[in-house]
């Protein structure tokens, strides 16, 4: 087994005793893919000047609130020409609450809207309500039991019917009926009752506190539907609705032509309730395709205006811009990529079942193991050399909204964890291995199939490997790994191995987010931990078990004071990152590709890329 | 003929119900569901994904849900796509157009090229003609529509900036500006179709023409003072266009169900894209009305194959 690691390796090349192509040679020889190799050689000569771990990284794409600070001041409606945008899923239905990825939310941002968006900075954004609810103005309860909305008034739908609170409430009606297969149905499991109060007032009641209320009828999730246009097709109906394909919205763009899964064409709507606005006259979406080519087709050749998520190597789109067209927008993303770490027993079989949670992991049960691990794990690197612009080495998981995300610094320090290994009584065996009781150090380590997890895989297992740990590294399919599939043993639910790796979203209010880590909702059992009697649906994977962390779950879920409550939730990271149960790895910074003269897209991590699209417009 | 006809129609459907219950259950084997992305939504709790499922009916047993599509689809009606909720005939109807108009007009353009050429490699054997029309065909051939359509987008779109390469259905012009626009956007995937297709074609012409011209009746036809071309044409062609038809009527049901890769490349809207994007989201209805018409298609051109030959071979007769 080589002793060595690819930051080792890194140091040596940087003061002159290893060689480019030495360097180069070792790399590839552990598996490191070419746009690794290059990220470690660029950050090689960066080092120098970007020491200290945890050093924000300095990313050299555009800013992307490229709208925050906006001063476009039209004084007409239209005149932009058309907005030519492309998405490399094209969207398959144009009604929100049908829709089953965020490509469809994405197209009916067009034609259909919320009450209510997030802001980037994770701030609620008056659409099609006049105002945002608070304590101050009596329309949102202290105890957290309802709050009233006051519409927006003289919003009038595409066809020119008025927009009103029964609107509100047979969208709530719409969603809420099983048979109608909305994928919303959630958001309104604590909604007691929804009352009109008058024309443009509703009142939505409660079943239980709800300090997080942003919930119905806001952002992606929340459009509203028209009663007149919708009634006959709620329920079994739903599917037969031409709404779905032809919407009546309220929204800045009107339906021209849908064809499912490849083009939109949206034109104007001119009597769209906010002044002056939209800028563009026409908007063409085209669907399909690969991330690439649609990269190439805003930044190299300018063909088209705007490119959605365009999932490319960094050092290609570096060089794609050099075509001068367009540029690449990074945007914080509501992400992160983060190693869990297995609290139970899944290599032995108890009571007919892998990883029971009456199990104990042989090491990583010691606390001081975890942290060992979580010292090894050489998240910079892996920042710039895997994700370049598209990552930042993370400390906790939570980074946006700011007011959920603690402060702190992460370690990188391999000396250190080997002497903490050692004094957890895990000692070097004559083959290398660590070894305690006639146990060995062995880890299982999975993620799914995906070029840059693989490459994060790979310097890893070269640290860990160093500190005298064997790693087995295991990759599975995508739609297997997260397709929670009771009968297949290689899910993130079932987590039969030591480590896994992967990143899943957060909410502007990570309350459910959170939820992953408890144990037990209610009382002391452990029925949020995943297991057979549950078909591993619930979140807990890692079976983590903490009284303590419970608590504070709970007391952040009824807690109304929004401070207290934003302590809470940052105390709750701060043990999950000291006990070691998750390594948070790199948050991610998703890019996008726009036209230079491009502007007003506020683009956030917790909303659709097209939620502002009244307000985008050209230079 | 119409007996024998009837015979074949008959003998096809069970290979045609064979067919249907394999691609079911291969396509109810692999894992996923249409809703895979609203797993990784911490937001959309895992009950909220069996309510959909059993909307579906996707939470029945494979057979069960086999024999529901098998007694809706006899009747005419191959249900609504999972993702879109569009019925699966208004989704074909959309794409049809373009698949035809791309990959039809393409194998035309690799029929104008591949007769000629074969014809002429054959009746100039060993010519530098014939050289050279082999080399680019086994060239054509071995080069896959992938890497010629990525070749193409580079010259063509990247550096000398002339051609689109991102295919619109919807061209917002009339008259000639159309037919011009509608040429620029479509020229690159019908030739990354074209020249692939002409190139296995070429060979088949020219093999089949090897065949005829060294017969008798050749050497007959050119004794009596017959012109070349008569003798090629009239005599050699003729005879030589039997195995040729097969190949053209076991190409054509591919027209129909479009050419996914290159409709991938250049964001062609075609059946082929179509059936690639309903297989990654597991939209079963789609993938089963595109795959199973395929088959369909297969069994009634292979039928036309045979039927032709014995229109255009008069020692071949049915019974």
């Amino acid at each position: 087994m080589s002793e060595w690691t690819v930051a080792k390796l890194a140091e040596q090349y940087r003061s002159g005793r290893l060689t480019r192509r030495r360097l180069i040679a070792r790399m590839v020889s552990a598996g490191l893919g070419a746009p690794v190799i290059a990220g470690v050689l660029a950050a090689c000569s960066a080092g120098s000047t970007n020491k200290g771990s945890g050093a924000a990284q300095a990313g050299t794409g555009s800013d992307a609130s490229s709208g925050a600070n906006d001063t476009f001041q039209p004084a007409k409606r239209g005149g932009g020409g058309t907005l030519k945008l492309l998405w490399w899923q094209g969207p398959s239905i144009l009604n929100a609450h049908l829709s089953t990825g965020t490509k469809d939310s994405d197209g009916s941002r067009l034609f259909t809207e919320p009450l209510a968006a997030w802001d980037p900075d994770g701030n609620p954004f008056p659409i099609l309500a006049a105002e945002i609810p608070s304590i101050e103005k009596g329309t949102l309860d202290k105890e957290g039991k309802s709050v009233t909305w006051k519409l927006k008034k003289a919003v009038q739908w595409h066809d020119g019917q008025p927009f009103t609170a029964d609107d509100v409430i047979f969208t709530w009606q719409y969603t809420t009926d099983p048979a109608t297969g909305s994928t919303r149905i959630a958001n309104y499991s604590n909604v007691a009752a929804i009352d009109k109060i008058d024309d443009s007032t509703v009142k939505i009641s409660f079943k239980d506190p709800t300090p997080y209320w942003q919930i119905a009828f806001f952002a992606g999730e929340g459009h509203v539907l028209p009663k007149h246009v919708l009634e006959p097709f709620k329920g079994k109906e739903a599917r037969n609705a031409p709404f779905n394909l032809k919407p009546v919205g309220t929204g800045p763009y009107k339906i021209v032509d849908f064809r499912s899964g490849d083009l939109i064409i949206a034109e104007i709507n001119q009597n769209y309730h906010v002044p002056n606005r939209p800028f563009f006259d026409r908007v063409e979406l085209k669907g399909g395709g690969d991330a690439t080519s649609a990269a190439r087709a805003v930044l190299q050749t300018g063909d088209y205006d705007y490119a959605w998520n365009t999932l490319v190597a960094d050092d290609l789109l570096l060089s794609m811009e050099k075509g001068g067209a367009g540029k690449t927008i990074i945007v914080p993303a509501a992400s992160c990529e983060t190693i869990h770490l297995q609290m139970a027993d899944s290599t032995t079989e108890a009571d007919g079942e892998r990883a029971t949670v009456k199990s104990k992991h042989p090491f990583f049960s010691d606390i001081k193991v975890r942290q060992a691990f979580a010292v090894a794990i050489n998240r910079k690197l892996i920042a710039e050399a895997v994700f370049g612009r598209q990552g930042t080495a993370a400390t906790y998981v939570v980074v946006n909204p700011k007011r959920f995300a603690p402060d702190g610094t992460f370690e990188y320090n391999l000396q250190k964890a080997a002497q903490m290994l050692d004094d957890a009584g895990w000692k070097k065996g004559p083959d290398g291995i660590r070894g305690k009781d006639g146990k060995r150090m062995k880890v299982l380590f999975q993620t799914s199939v995906n070029d840059i997890r693989q490459n994060a895989q790979a310097i890893i297992k070269k640290d860990l490997e160093s500190l005298g740990i064997q790693v087995e590294l295991k990759s599975v399919n995508d739609t297997v790994f997260f397709g929670g599939d009771p009968n297949n043993p290689d899910n993130i639910n079932h987590f039969f191995a030591d480590m896994q790796m992967y990143a899943s979203t957060y909410s502007p209010d990570p309350q459910t987010y959170m939820r992953t880590w408890v144990s037990s909702l209610e009382g002391s059992g452990t029925d949020n931990i995943a297991q057979k009697s549950n078909g591993w649906s619930t979140p807990n994977y890692s079976r983590y078990q903490n009284p303590e962390y419970d608590k504070l779950w709970r007391q952040a879920r009824a807690e109304m004071d929004p401070v207290k409550r934003a302590d809470l939730l940052k105390q709750m990271q701060k043990l999950l990152v000291s006990d070691a149960v998750i390594i948070p790895l790199v948050n991610r910074t998703p890019a996008e590709a726009a036209k230079n003269n491009l502007q007003g897209m506020d683009l956030g991590p917790f909303e659709s890329r097209l939620w502002k699209i009244a307000y985008w417009h050209r230079t | 003929m119409a007996k024998f006809i009837a015979r074949r129609a008959l003998i096809a459907i069970p290979t045609l119900l064979a067919i249907s219950a394999v691609l079911f259950t291969i396509l109810a084997l692999a894992p996923g569901d249409p809703f895979g992305q609203l797993a990784q939504n911490p937001d959309v709790p895992p009950e909220v994904r069996a309510n959909l499922r059993r909307q579906l009916g996707i939470d029945q047993p494979v057979y069960v849900q086999y024999v529901k599509w098998l007694a809706a689809s006899v009747q005419g009606n191959w249900g609504y796509s999972f993702v879109s909720h569009v019925d699966v005939k208004v989704l074909i109807q959309q794409r049809l157009p373009t698949s035809l108009l791309i990959v039809g007009s393409a194998y035309l353009v690799a029929l104008a090229i591949a007769v000629p050429v074969g014809i002429l490699s054959a009746v100039r054997q060993y010519s530098l003609l014939d050289n050279v029309a082999t080399t680019f065909a086994f060239l054509g051939y071995s080069l896959p529509t992938f890497f010629t359509g990525l070749l193409f987008i580079l010259v063509f779109s990247i550096y000398l900036r002339w051609l689109p390469f991102i295919y619109t259905a919807d061209i917002q012009a009339s008259g000639l500006t159309y037919v011009w626009e509608l040429l620029r956007h479509a020229i690159m995937p019908v030739m990354v179709l074209a020249l692939f297709q002409a190139a296995h074609l070429t060979r088949y012409v020219r093999a089949a023409m090897l065949d005829v011209i060294h017969m008798d009746y050749i050497n007959t036809a050119r004794a009596k003072g017959l012109s070349a071309v008569q003798v090629t044409l009239g005599h050699a062609f003729r005879n030589a266009l039997i195995p040729v038809v097969t190949i053209i009527a076991l190409d054509v049901p591919a027209i129909f169900t479009g050419a996914i890769i290159t409709e991938q490349i250049f964001r062609v809207p075609g059946i082929g894209s179509l059936l690639i994007n309903s297989i990654q989201s597991k939209d079963t209805p789609v993938v089963m009305f595109i795959v199973f018409t395929y088959a369909i298609l297969v069994v009634a051109f292979t039928l036309v194959a045979d039927v032709l030959y014995g229109v255009l071979d008069p020692r071949i007769r049915y019974a």
